[in-house]
């Protein structure tokens, strides 16, 4: 039986992690997995903002794995397994939406200049012409740059 | 303008001159007004046909040969 010196409870010498030297730890198991996890939580911010900034650069290609992952779950599962997140989630489901429309708008992708053509769920054209896409985005352009130099 | 390739191609053109300011804003405007107006016209033809379920060809969407 040994002491942790932490809780300060008995316990068997099991319930201690031994070091590669053969030296068995002072924590027991339970207070040296509770002080990891703590340590854990607080680097959390850190770790999430390296992983963003990772992400935002592509480092090593992580963006088009998680890109090539959603892809395939979207293969296997279809379109179902989204409307159940956005069921579950709908706040989120929305900002998601709000998000994707601003980034359209700043740059007149062709999702965000489709919508303002043919509404996706009030209209029954599922392909619209691609030059009919392209004289819409150069028109928007046009009126984005008199109302600028005006 | 007889078809969407030569609207396309007016409108790239008079974004250039609207850059450089070779044409007055109100010009520029006055374009896109009437190119929006054309384009939506388009869309009604495509919309029309689609509600019809048939795929003619729209000869203002179709390019010259």
């Amino acid at each position: 039986m040994k002491t942790c010196s932490k809780c300060g409870q008995s316990k068997p010498k099991t319930e201690y992690r031994t070091h590669s030297t053969g030296h068995t730890m002072r924590y027991c198991n339970d207070c040296h997995l509770a002080k990891r996890r703590a340590q854990h939580a607080a680097k959390r911010e850190e770790r999430n903002a390296k992983f963003r900034e990772r992400y935002a650069v592509n480092a090593n290609g992580v963006r088009d794995r998680y890109a090539a992952y959603r892809k395939e779950k979207y293969a296997k599962e279809g379109r179902a397994s989204l409307l159940a997140w956005i069921a579950e989630n709908p706040e989120k489901a929305a900002e998601a939406q709000r998000k994707k429309m601003k980034r359209g708008r700043d740059r007149l992708s062709d999702y965000y200049v489709r919508r303002l053509l043919t509404h996706p769920e009030r209209s029954i054209v599922r392909e619209v012409p691609a030059i009919l896409i392209e004289c819409k985005r150069l028109q928007l352009m046009i009126e984005r740059e008199c109302r600028e130099k005006r | 303008m007889k078809n969407a390739k030569e609207l396309r191609d007016e409108l790239a053109q008079t974004f250039a001159q609207l850059k450089s300011g070779t044409i007055k804003p109100s010009e520029a405007a006055e374009l896109a007004n009437l190119a929006g107006k054309m384009i939506a016209s388009a869309k009604v033809q495509v919309e029309y046909f689609a509600l019809r379920k048939e795929s003619p060809l729209i000869q203002f969407l179709e390019a010259d040969e």
